[in-house]
């Protein structure tokens, strides 16, 4: 007790606070928060990133291997192109899917007719529109690590889509997406890794 | 003195007790199936029956505007869920997509019952491109619900099946529900469980919309809007009731005036109304006790047509002297009133002799209320007046002696105008009938248009054309339904008809699945087909051998009965399309997109004869045509009887000839001016100029009259011109309305009693002086 009423007392408090409030590099990230994570995608502009999608499915004695580029145009353009042989193309803007194949077929889709995929859709473009409100909408969001070392988890919400897809795991640096993996209700995994383009 | 108060007071205290006794106890109907006939044929009774509460006539389209799409689609979701929760709906849909479920009865059956299964579905070649097609989907960077199927049914039957039953997914969504194309306005389309004709049904269902919207529009920035039959039918009898009373007030009005003005003698107003209200009174209740209901449109025309009964007290205010008491005054014009009476109910006698139940109504109606109202003036009416009664001198005397004298309008001049109108309407080029009840409508243009757009938006455009398939169970029905649709499709493709969609599609026969049955490859040659067709392919080993159990079982199931489907969710499906009546049980396929009906029509007569080919609008008018046929013919019976008559009271048949003459020609410039002015005539001008029947042979007994002095003379012509000029007022205000059947009434009766008036004092005999 005469400990607590000592003179030292002011001054070992202000220790104290210096140890917990002043910044040591690591506290600050440790803060780190999904709202700041997604404040950085909002400042970011139009990006490319170039893609290797592995598909491990139950049906299939071995992976498909696809790969691409990914593009986004803020606030809500996505465009997903595959490298040759394939040349499907997708892109999605506002709510409109639209599908295209080498041969000219073209084929759009409302995502409005179809929520699981606007639900779907959400997991990407959302978070690289840095929208929380809408990927909230859709998944409940869990979020662990910093801003070098980052990793987001998102749960489906909309009924149809939880059905199909167990969860979706987004894990990345600063503001670069470097894995996307889709875990689907039956055990069959997506998993897509990206690197950015630097023109 | 007190005579005259005592009667008046008995004589009102029982007119308004029997009036109450008539609000408490009789039920108006308000359906239109009693003024349609009652159908001979049975194509005709399923013809009504499918006008009074066909699918298409029990569809509402609502439309939620204001605030933004989330809360639009918000309250379209609040909105469904409690019209679901209703019994007075049948089906509820705003476009939410339903959860993807499986149903595993369906599942079961995929390969007899899925679209487009045949025998070369099973060969090599198609089965490796329906597994690249899976292949394909498995690449496809979106998860898919079929994903799950994929091993057991790789051939995609059981999608194909889904995709098949999928409607309206052309329809524009936004915030996951129907939306107009621009947006602005969240869709539902609700099928309503009573019929559109049923009005007091649909107007419950109505209410019960708008209050459910009204609860979740508590911040009133929304807007609702109803479209459908049922809710025009309401709305068009809403309008009806309403611009009706505002009508008949003025015209009442309008009448007092003239009746004021012509006597200067307040009582004469309640003289003049008790006979007509007293006729009004017996005729409710005596048709309703007669026909154990009371039809809303027999008591409205009813009420128009016993408006002749004011006359028959003005004939005798202006027939009134001061050296006679009005007693004996009705004794002396009473022979000729008596004979115009009766002439008039021989008009209407002829309705009740016909075969539509509601014509039946409405001519029993009036020949009661005549009588009454005749015999009311008769025996009761002079009964009202004190003892001695000086009766107040007629005004307006004098310009109508003058016109007695002068006789501004040579009969000539009539005759020549009749015989215009007569050539005129024989020489006419333009359709003189119109039979399309649809014209009659009497809403603004504006709702129609909305509806319109509605219909474009929920792609509910609708189909006036329908092929009836019948059979005696539903096995039969399938199977008709099946050749019916094979040998429709092959003749009349694409530009020629939209597509069609029968229960068969949904359910083929079980001939058919017995013969798919025989058709799917027994197991050893199909998992030979598979081992080929996987060649080259990444499938796992095995994954497809739920595939080849699966069809092995299909080719041992006993066929998906009728009744077995109705447990799946199939059931709406067949429900829409297949019905079981009395006669049997029968497909109704709507028709889209016909171009050329006629060529259908005779398709479908001489090659399908298990088939029918129905224009809904096409026989509507038909309907209409004979209905109007039937009236034609029992006016000219009537018109036989009454010149029968006339020549048995009149003593004569060439005073019988003078007394119809001038009606006849008055009738013929009526429908000659109507025609000129661009009026196609219907239904309602026709049961209007039966009324200018009866009110021109009591004008032309009037005027035929032969009186002893010219004062007499004068009188008559004064009741007369009072009577039409009253008469005419109210008519006239009639043909100023919006609604195109009160228009026809107004405009033809204001016309035909005006013409009446006219030719009957143009030919009328010269007073003897």
């Amino acid at each position: 007790m005469r400990f607590l009423t000592s003179p030292h007392l002011p001054a070992l408090l202000a220790c104290l606070s210096l140890a917990l409030f002043s910044s040591p590099p690591s506290a600050e990230e440790d803060s780190w928060t999904l709202q700041q994570l997604m404040h950085q995608f909002r400042q970011a502009g139009e990006r490319s990133n170039r893609f290797t999608e592995t598909r491990q499915l139950a049906l299939l004695d071995q992976p498909i291997e696809q790969s691409g580029t990914l593009t986004f145009v803020p606030p809500d353009h996505l465009i997903r192109e595959l490298s040759p042989p394939s040349d499907s193309r997708y892109e999605i803007k506002g709510k409109r899917l639209t599908i295209s194949h080498g041969d000219g077929k073209q084929q759009t889709l409302l995502l409005d007719n179809l929520p699981h995929l606007l639900a779907f859709t959400a997991s990407l473009r959302s978070v690289l529109a840095g929208d929380l409100a809408t990927l909230q909408t859709y998944f409940t969001t869990r979020f662990s690590g910093n801003g070098t070392h980052w990793l987001l988890a998102l749960i489906p919400k909309q009924p149809q889509l939880a059905g199909q897809v167990a969860r979706i795991e987004i894990a990345g640096r600063h503001r670069n997406i470097d894995r996307y993996t889709v875990f689907e209700t039956g055990g069959d995994q997506i998993i897509t890794r990206l690197i950015p383009v630097r023109d | 003195m007190r005579a005259r108060t005592g009667i008046f007071l008995i004589w009102l205290m029982t007119l308004l007790l029997a009036g109450w006794w008539g609000m408490s106890h009789i039920s108006l109907r308000t359906d239109l199936s009693l003024f349609l006939p009652q159908g001979g044929t049975t194509q005709e009774r399923l013809l009504l029956d499918e006008l009074n509460k066909g699918p298409a006539t029990r569809l509402l389209m609502l439309g939620i505007g204001g605030g933004d799409a989330a809360d639009r689609a918000g309250i379209s979701q609040k909105l469904l869920a409690r019209l679901r929760g209703s019994v007075l709906f049948k089906r509820v849909e705003n476009g939410t997509p339903r959860a993807f479920e499986i149903d595993r009865e369906l599942l079961r059956y995929r390969y007899l019952i899925a679209p487009g299964i045949d025998p070369r579905s099973f060969s090599q070649e198609n089965l490796q491109t329906a597994l690249n097609t899976r292949l394909q989907e498995l690449k496809s960077p979106f998860p898919t619900p079929f994903k799950a199927l994929s091993a057991e049914d790789p051939t995609g039957a059981y999608q194909a099946m889904l995709r098949s039953r999928m409607p309206h997914s052309e329809i524009n969504r936004s915030e996951g529900v129907w939306a107009s194309r621009e947006g602005e306005t969240a869709l539902l389309l609700a099928e309503t469980a009573s019929g559109g004709l049923e009005l007091d049904q649909q107007q419950l269902a109505l209410a019960m919309v708008r209050n459910a919207f009204d609860d979740l529009n508590g911040d009133g920035r929304h807007t609702l809007i109803i479209s459908g039959p049922g809710a025009f039918g309401v709305q068009s009898r809403d309008i009806i009731r309403q611009e009706s009373q505002t009508l008949s007030l003025v015209a009442s009005c309008i009448v007092a005036l003239i009746l004021l003005f012509a006597y200067r003698y307040p009582p004469y107003l309640l003289m003049a109304a008790l006979p007509l209200l007293t006729g009004l009174l017996t005729a409710t209740l005596l048709t309703s006790l007669l026909f154990d209901e009371l039809h809303g449109i027999t008591l409205a025309f009813g009420v128009t047509l016993l408006g002749v009964t004011i006359d028959y007290p003005i004939h005798l205010f202006s027939h009134l002297r001061k050296e006679h008491h009005p007693g004996r005054t009705m004794q002396e014009i009473w022979a000729t009133l008596r004979l115009s009476v009766i002439t008039t109910c021989l008009g209407y006698w002829v309705l009740v002799m016909t075969d539509f139940s509601g014509l039946r109504q409405l001519g029993a109606f009036t020949l009661t209320g005549l009588v009454t109202a005749a015999v009311c003036s008769r025996y009761l009416l002079p009964r009202l007046f004190s003892d001695p009664f000086i009766a107040p001198e007629p005004k307006g005397l004098r310009p109508l002696g003058r016109l007695l004298r002068t006789r501004p309008w040579p009969a000539a001049l009539i005759i020549l105008a009749a015989a215009f109108c007569l050539w005129s309407l024989i020489r006419s080029t333009g359709p003189v009938w119109q039979d399309d009840i649809a014209t009659l409508s009497p809403l603004p243009a504006e709702l129609l248009q909305q509806d319109q757009a509605l219909r474009r938006q929920l792609h509910a455009t609708e189909s006036n054309q329908m092929l009836v398939i019948r059979a005696g169970d539903p096995e039969l029905l399938l199977q008709n339904c099946e050749s019916v649709g094979r040998r429709v499709r092959t003749a009349f493709k694409a530009p020629l008809l939209a597509g069609i969609e029968l229960p068969s599609d949904h359910l083929p026969s079980q001939r058919t699945q017995i013969l798919r049955q025989q058709q799917l490859p027994p197991t050893g040659q199909l998992a030979e087909n598979l081992r080929l067709a996987l060649q080259g392919l990444p499938f796992r080993e095995g994954v497809f051998d739920g595939f080849v159990e699966a069809v092995e079982r299909n080719r041992r199931l006993p066929p998906m009965r009728y009744e077995t489907a109705l447990e799946t969710s199939l059931r709406p499906h067949l429900e829409r399309l297949m019905q079981h009546r009395p006669e049997g049980w029968l497909a109704l396929i709507p028709l889209h997109g016909v171009s050329d009906p006629d060529r259908l029509s005779r398709f479908v007569r001489e090659t399908l004869p298990e088939a029918e080919y129905l224009n809904l609008r096409q026989e509507t008018s038909n309907l209409v045509a004979d209905f109007r046929q039937q009236i034609l013919q029992r006016v000219e019976l009537g018109a036989g009887l009454m010149l029968l008559l006339l020549w048995f009271g009149l003593g004569s048949l060439r005073a019988a000839i003078r007394t119809l003459l001038p009606i006849v020609l008055a009738i013929l410039l009526t429908i000659g001016l109507l025609h000129i002015s661009g009026n196609s005539l219907n239904l309602f001008h026709l049961i209007s100029l039966m009324l200018v029947l009866g009110i021109g042979i009591d004008y032309s007994l009037f005027f035929g009259r032969r009186e002893k002095q010219a004062s007499r003379h004068l009188r008559t012509l004064h009741a007369l011109s009072i009577c039409a000029a009253s008469t005419t007022g109210v008519f006239a205000i009639l043909a100023g309305s919006s609604i195109p059947v009160l228009h026809a009434i107004g405009q033809t009766v204001a016309i035909g009693v005006g013409m009446s008036y006219l030719a009957t004092y143009a030919l009328s005999r010269r007073p003897l002086t």
